[in-house]
């Protein structure tokens, strides 16, 4: 018979055997779920573990900075302020509405209620207070140095010259506290990539011990790189004074008036209108952010007589001593091709140079007839014409150029070209062309940008050719005719250079419609460059449906007030003055101009 | 056959007379353990304590340093403003200032100087590159840091 002890032996054996089996289980259930856990389990239990210890962070560099050619700054980064709490971090919560409601802006009932509890007794873990607020104000706020208040720094863009460099700077926009904004139009469209550097994602421990560790390649936050114009903002307040006054004294809608060097192909003023203010951007002003010496398209008229001219010259189809019969106007494809005044000119046989004096479109369309189409569109092509130059701005248009192979393509049209109707441009391209006849016969590549400025490093853009279209001798002829075409003693029109000799054309577009082309309205225009023998720049102005309708008439005159002060402000001296200069051995104009 | 004398007779006579050595010596060696391991404790507790306060004082000029950077873009844009040309010219008109024209500039021939344009080459304005750490601290050095962080804190716990 057991006894009691036995009894209790036994249970405690049993006991001990249950207690040990389950011991085991627990012990064989906590090594599986150590060394054979189900990995998705496993990776959402790290991220979890990750989440609670870590955080990763986008540390935003700063975008670059964009200046003139003289070291004004045209573009500079500052920030807007996203101020948001964590209610359940605070404690008084009207003392912290009465003090954010003043800063914010907003009734300090609304805030307390933000900063309430919800129905359930709740409070969220995080709520908006403001979505953008400005620096000063950042500022202020993160002075009161309230517990859980989180201001999220969201980067913007300042201009400071506000509306004058709009066109060619271009506008940065789209940013906030968690996503990048980027650069549109201008410069900031285009260099975008340069401008918003890299950013670097930084993994930060929650614990104060543990150091920062970067989960990225990148070892640094790389800043944007800064950019140098070829723009003088001087030059540039100037020209679109003169354009300004322009559009209101010739009622013009619009109009660009562009000066580049010849010599290097730098760009030192682009003005036009209408054109916008930066730090007032609206929706409605959005289509006034595109450039429009770059991006919009025109028949350039008369101007263009100077590309066929030099086109001749080195064809050598043409020289001086040619001649033809003009009799006012002929028909050619079943259109009638007609001088200005539809009259014939120097006693029906004008000369070369008379062509292009006294702008005769029967001479540039039988010059054209002349050549043929197989040797003048390659040439066309030399001067640019039906591609983009290439200039570093966004937007640009290639322009219209209809060849012997498109199906559009008629006799009449292309002798239209000779005297710029049935061909478009921008006036970028326009004045590339010109400054082929300026620079010796060799374009050269239009560039904005001047310099890039990286950290400690200057890289400095180097002049390039672009194309050479003509030689240099027909260059030297085309540039002589038009010193000839200003200095003609019989025109009427409205300018006058007394003391710089000044190479130019003047230009009378016909506005195409779907219709034919608006006989009420035109496109006026003065292309040239000075001083004539040693280009410091080249210049093309542009009105677009002025009252006085005639090139001559309108924008000589603008390009005349223009030059007046130009040479002033650019240091330009008279020509009888650099000659003494440069007798001395000196190099008046050798600059960077 | 001759007997052995016990050799650990002696041992077991002392410990019979003086029964509490043996606890002495194991009270001693827990004493020394404690003691060893309270040092250990105080500085780990002291490094610990100085790395947090020093990460949280690198936080705060992080935080400083962003600001100040911050506000020199302000005052960038700000004194850019100011010298933007519109704002200049027509402060300038204000004060009576008018453009020249061409014909009131007179140049002036100086026989024999030579006249050559200056040049202008853009200059950069170079970010400051962050020093690079130096380690160079010694045992003696580290020590000493430690023993004016207990100072420095037992002097401001006295004056509290």
């Amino acid at each position: 018979m057991m006894t009691h002890s036995d009894i209790l032996q036994r249970r405690l054996a049993l006991l001990s055997m249950v207690l040990v089996g389950i011991s085991a289980i627990l012990l064989a259930r906590l090594l599986s779920f150590q060394f054979r856990m189900n990995p998705e389990v496993r990776r959402a239990l790290a991220d979890q573990a990750e989440n609670r210890y870590e955080q990763t962070v986008e540390v935003m560099p700063n975008r670059g900075l964009i200046y003139d050619r003289k070291g004004n700054l045209l573009a500079t980064n500052s920030f807007e302020y996203r101020i948001g709490i964590s209610p359940n971090q605070i404690t008084d919560r009207q003392e912290i509405a009465a003090q954010l409601a003043p800063l914010i802006g907003k009734p300090e009932n609304e805030l307390y209620a933000k900063l309430s509890p919800d129905e359930n007794g709740e409070f969220p873990v995080y709520v908006m207070l403001a979505e953008r607020v400005n620096f000063e104000t950042g500022q202020a706020v993160a002075d009161l140095e309230i517990d859980g208040i989180v201001l999220e720094p969201i980067p913007i863009r300042i201009y400071p010259q506000g509306a004058l460099l709009a066109q060619i700077v271009g506008f940065y926009a789209g940013a906030d506290s968690t996503k990048e904004g980027r650069g549109y139009y201008g410069v900031e469209g285009f260099y975008q990539d340069l401008l918003a550097g890299q950013s670097k994602r930084v993994t930060t421990s929650n614990i104060p011990l543990i150091e920062e560790e970067s989960r990225t390649q990148t070892t640094r936050v790389r800043d944007g790189i800064s950019l140098v114009l070829t723009i003088d903002r001087d030059v540039q307040y100037l020209a679109q004074e003169v354009l300004n006054e322009a559009i209101e004294t010739y009622q013009a809608t619009g109009g660009t008036i562009l000066i580049m060097n010849p010599r290097t192909g730098e760009i030192l003023a682009m003005a036009n209108y209408p054109n916008f203010d930066p730090t007032n951007f609206t929706p409605d002003t959005a289509e006034f952010a595109r450039n429009q010496a770059v991006s919009d398209i025109y028949e350039p008229g008369s101007i263009f007589k100077v590309v066929t001219m030099a086109m001749a010259l080195d064809a050598g189809t043409h020289d001086l001593n040619w001649t033809y019969y003009d009799q006012g106007c002929f028909e050619a494809g079943g259109v009638p091709i007609c001088n200005w005044d539809r009259v014939s000119h120097a006693g029906g046989n004008p000369t070369f140079a008379q062509v292009f004096i006294e702008s005769l479109n029967t001479g540039t369309a039988t010059i054209f007839q002349q050549m043929g189409p197989t040797l003048v569109y390659p040439r066309l092509r030399d001067f640019g014409m039906g591609s983009p130059t290439g200039v570093d701005l966004e937007g640009e248009s290639a322009g219209i150029l209809v060849e012997q192979t498109d199906t559009n393509w008629n006799e009449a049209q292309f002798l239209n070209n000779s005297y710029g109707q049935g061909i478009s441009v921008t006036p970028l391209q326009m004045l590339c062309a010109v400054n082929a006849i300026a620079n010796d016969g060799l374009i050269m590549q239009p560039h904005i940008v001047k310099a890039r400025i990286d950290g400690s490093q200057v890289i400095e853009t180097v002049p390039s050719a672009s194309h050479r279209p003509i030689s240099e001798e027909a260059a030297h002829t085309a540039r002589d005719i038009m010193v000839q075409i200003v200095t003609n003693p019989d025109r009427e029109d409205l300018y006058e250079f007394p003391t710089f000799t000044v190479a130019g054309k003047t230009g009378t577009a016909e506005i195409p419609t779907p219709y034919g082309y608006d006989p009420d309205a035109s496109i006026a225009s003065f292309v040239g460059f000075i001083p004539a023998d040693d280009p410091v720049v080249s210049i093309l102005v542009k009105l677009d449906r002025p009252v006085g309708y005639w090139g001559s008439k309108t924008a000589a005159p603008v390009f005349q007030q223009l030059v007046d002060r130009l040479v002033v402000l650019m240091e330009i001296p008279p020509d009888s003055l650099r000659f003494q200069l440069i007798a001395q051995g000196g190099a008046p104009l050798d600059r960077e101009y | 056959m001759t007997s052995q004398p016990d050799r650990a007779a002696p041992a077991r006579h002392t410990m019979q007379q003086s029964p509490w050595r043996n606890q002495t010596q194991l009270v001693a060696t827990l004493a020394l353990i404690v003691v060893i391991g309270i040092v250990i404790g105080t500085l780990y507790l002291i490094q610990t304590s100085t790395t947090t306060i020093t990460a949280r004082e690198l936080d705060n000029m992080g935080d400083h340093r962003a600001r100040l950077e911050r506000d020199n873009e302000l005052l960038r844009g700000e004194i850019a403003q100011y010298q933007s040309l519109p704002r200049v010219m027509t402060r300038a008109a204000e004060m009576g200032f008018r453009e020249a024209q061409e014909s009131e500039i007179q140049y002036i021939i100086v026989d024999g100087y030579r006249y050559d344009r200056p040049r202008v080459t853009p200059t950069a304005t170079p970010t400051p590159e962050p020093a690079d750490a130096v380690y160079d601290e010694t045992l003696g050095g580290w020590l000493e840091q430690q023993w004016d962080s207990l100072k420095k804190q037992f002097n401001e716990w006295q004056s509290s």
